[in-house]
């Protein structure tokens, strides 16, 4: 199951989108997409491929954290 | 063609067969339908007949923003998942080909209200106090 939706379930403050690149090829330019699947946080490429569980929170969080960072400054 | 391989449809039978809470699946179609949506929304179609408990309400109307908004939706087709409460998971695009069994385990764990997460991932994620959206693209298949 999406991991992504799991998060969803897991925090009211977590939403996601399942994307089928075929309806918005736009997206996948807008990011940069050359890998299937591929996450996006927050506007952010987050990762790439099918992570673990423990990998894939990491990666949202860290890139969570990156995005946030990034706007402050 | 058929839609569905006999195996997706034993696959929708035996995960959706004993929901424990009802799950709707709404679908905001485009103003304009394509051969693809067609099928989106015949799939759609398959996947509700799996279950009493699952509910699939059409909104073909043309665009709304209002109501957009208030559900969250930035563009059409778009599916919404929700039992009494809207965990704010949003599909756009058919979820078919390999997509459809986590599909399915989406509608699963929406319908039981868990994420199913391990304690040690619940942790980190309560962490969270902020909006984090993430959006997963896919290909089909």
């Amino acid at each position: 199951m999406s991991l992504s939706a799991r998060l969803a379930i897991e925090s009211r403050w977590i939403t996601t989108d399942v994307i089928n690149i075929a309806v918005l090829p736009y997206l996948a330019v807008r990011y940069g997409v050359d890998n299937i699947p591929t996450t996006v946080v927050n506007g952010r490429k987050a990762c790439v491929g099918t992570l673990s569980e423990d990998d894939f929170v990491q990666a949202i969080l860290a890139t969570a954290a990156a995005r946030e960072a990034a706007s402050r400054a | 063609m058929e839609l569905l391989s006999e195996q997706q449809r034993q696959l929708l039978r035996e995960r959706l067969h004993d929901l424990s809470n009802p799950v709707t699946l709404l679908y905001y179609t485009p103003d304009v339908a394509s051969a693809a949506t067609r099928a989106e929304r015949m799939l759609l179609e398959e996947v509700a007949r799996a279950s009493d408990l699952l509910h699939l309400e059409i909104l073909a109307d043309r665009w709304d923003a209002a109501r957009e908004d208030a559900v969250g939706i930035a563009r059409t087709p778009a599916i919404v998942l929700r039992a009494d409460e809207d965990f704010g998971i949003r599909y756009y695009g058919a979820p078919d080909g390999y997509e459809l069994e986590a599909f399915v385990g989406v509608i699963r764990a929406v319908s039981e209200g868990r994420s199913a997460l391990s304690e040690a991932s619940r942790t980190r994620v309560r962490q969270v106090v902020a909006p984090l959206h993430i959006e997963v693209l896919i290909a089909p298949t």
